[in-house]
């Protein structure tokens, strides 16, 4: 069982992570691609004592990154979209990132 | 707030110092908003560490600086407003990025800049409603300057304090006289005219054959070696056509005895022991053995004092002309040098009569300018960088630092009694000087303006020709001796 870090890794603050956040009361996280839904529901319920409604996931694909004539990619990785349950506080987590 | 007369990044300057102790300060409080209105009287120890320079206890004013809550965060709005606009954040367009986002990512910079645009502006109205005047750049304690609170602040800094010039009047030092006649002032002349026949010299060979007498000048090639050295032979000293005057001020006498009563063609030995003093410091003290020998012997021929002369000097009618005007000029520099003595002297009486604190900041910072001429004087002499920076500079400033208090104290002496005596200082006066700063400097009158516009030396180039016209007018009252 990986750790609550391991499956968060970081809150996404963007543009749209911050404005589904006003919309939808859903926080979007980068978290572990192995990670199940399942995994990214505790987690965050845990660390912001919240009740977790739903959870989406994407795989993100990592980038192709040149160097002269050498490709690579960056590294793929997985979004959650995890909305929270009608009247739950959101965590305010822009302040201290 | 840019171009305000207080100079405001100088006043910056010292304003970050105290800004960026408290921005720890700030930090902590976005952390965590709970704790807000504790007491920051912990915050704010000066007592262990001396900020800016020292300052002179009765020269000393403390202003208190204040601004209300609503200006506060009115400036605050107003800087986050301008980080947003250009704000570059990951995972934002630029301009998009959320206000909260950017008070989190800027905090430091924001407070910063609201440091920079609220308290120059503050200290101005400050030291306006208190009719001070600093001489010294403010140095802030107790500093509290946070969003939803009042600007609350003390200001420190150095005034010229109130002083009296009564009877200045009063202070008179013998004038000393200046001599236009008389033995030593016609001996001056003399000499003079004898220079300038000595710069018109022409050396010429003298064709009969016949031995070296005093007065003449001798060609010699020489190579010489150095004597009582240890170890490796010192390379020798050899010349060619070397030009040597016999019996001559600047010649050794050894030479001029060597010498005296030989012919051209003949070889010489001759053993020299230089003076301790001599300025060559390679050679003082030392003895060479030189072999000399002489090439020639040549005459030197001064010109004959006519009116010949005084037309191929310049633009004189005749000897006569010549005369009078060296007599002038020479009449004018003991003048000068009069007027120069009186001056100082009557600073000097100045200074011995009015007595009052004086600013310990001007001090330094006078003392700071005569270092620089210092320095700048050894540079032009070819001391490195590097070396200079071996000085010690604690010592140097020692040194400078009474003399730098009696200039500045004859400064605010000649500026008050500048006042009294409404001496002004014309824009004509101030472009005469600016000319003579820019043939000095070799640019055009307008570049050298801009430049001292731009760094706010004009200014001071005006007060130091107010000082310098006031000493003028002193000095042409005093009693004649």
């Amino acid at each position: 069982m990986p750790t609550l870090y391991e499956v968060i890794r970081r809150p996404l603050i963007t543009e749209k992570g911050l404005a589904v956040k006003e919309t939808e009361g859903t926080l979007v996280f980068d978290v572990a691609p192995n990670a199940s839904k399942t995994e990214v529901k505790q987690a965050v319920e845990a660390l912001f004592k919240v009740k977790v409604a739903a959870v989406r996931t994407a795989n993100v694909l990592g980038k192709e990154r040149r160097r002269g004539k050498f490709a690579g990619f960056r590294p793929d990785w997985k979004k959650a979209y995890v909305r929270l349950k009608d009247g739950e506080k959101m965590p305010e987590y822009v302040a201290n990132y | 707030m840019e171009g305000t007369p207080l100079s405001s990044a100088d006043t910056l300057e010292n304003t970050s110092a105290a800004g960026l102790e408290n921005t720890g300060e700030a930090h902590d409080h976005n952390h965590d908003h709970d704790h807000e209105g504790h007491d920051h009287a912990h915050d704010h120890d000066h007592s262990g560490h001396q900020h800016g320079p020292v300052l002179n206890p009765d020269c000393v004013r403390e202003v208190k600086i204040e601004a209300t809550a609503e200006e506060v965060d009115k400036a605050f709005s107003r800087v986050v407003r301008e980080y947003k606009k250009y704000a570059k954040i990951p995972g934002f367009r630029p301009g998009k990025v959320p206000e909260q986002v950017v008070r989190r990512r800027f905090a430091e910079q924001i407070r910063k800049d609201v440091v920079e645009s609220l308290l120059p502006e503050r200290f101005r109205a400050a030291i306006e409603a208190a009719g001070v005047a600093p001489v010294s750049q403010p140095n802030l304690t107790n500093l509290t300057l946070e969003e939803g609170k009042a600007l609350d602040g003390t200001a420190i800094f150095e005034v010229i304090p109130p002083f009296s010039i009564d009877g200045y009047q009063d202070v008179t030092v013998p004038k000393s006289a200046v001599e236009t006649s008389g033995e030593a002032f016609e001996a001056g002349v003399q000499s003079e005219l004898q220079q300038l026949r000595e710069s018109r010299a022409t050396i010429e060979p003298v064709e009969e054959d016949r031995a070296i007498v005093d007065g003449d000048w001798v060609q010699i090639s020489y190579s010489g070696i150095l004597q009582g050295e240890e170890g490796e032979p010192a390379p020798p000293i050899t010349g060619q056509d070397s030009l040597v005057e016999i019996s001559g001020s600047e010649t050794l006498p050894a030479f001029t005895e060597a010498l005296r009563g030989s012919k051209p063609g003949q070889e010489l030995k001759v053993e020299v022991t230089y003076p301790d003093d001599y300025t060559e410091a390679k050679l003082a003290g030392k003895t060479v053995a030189y072999n000399l020998e002489v090439k020639a012997i040549k005459k030197r021929n001064l010109p004959v004092l006519d009116d010949e002369f005084a037309k191929e000097l310049g633009d004189y009618e005749n000897l006569a002309a010549l005369e009078t005007r060296i007599r002038e000029n020479h009449t004018a520099r003991k003048e000068r040098e009069a007027e120069q003595q009186g001056r100082e002297a009557l600073f000097a009486a100045l200074n011995e009569k009015f007595n009052f604190p004086i600013p310990e900041s001007l001090v330094q910072q006078q003392v700071d300018a005569r270092l620089e001429r210092g320095l700048r004087a050894l540079a032009q002499q070819g001391m490195s960088a590097d070396m200079m920076r071996k000085l010690d500079f604690t010592r140097l400033r020692d040194a400078q630092r009474d003399s730098a208090l009696s200039e500045v104290k004859t400064s605010l002496l000649l500026d008050r009694i500048a006042d009294a005596e409404n001496v002004t200082v014309s824009d004509e006066e101030l472009d005469r000087e600016l000319y003579m700063a820019s043939l000095q400097s070799r640019e055009p009158v307008e570049t050298v303006r801009a430049r001292l516009t731009e760094d706010g030396s004009l200014a001071r180039i005006r007060e130091q020709l107010r000082r310098e016209k006031t000493a003028s007018v002193l000095y042409q009252r005093l009693p004649a001796a």
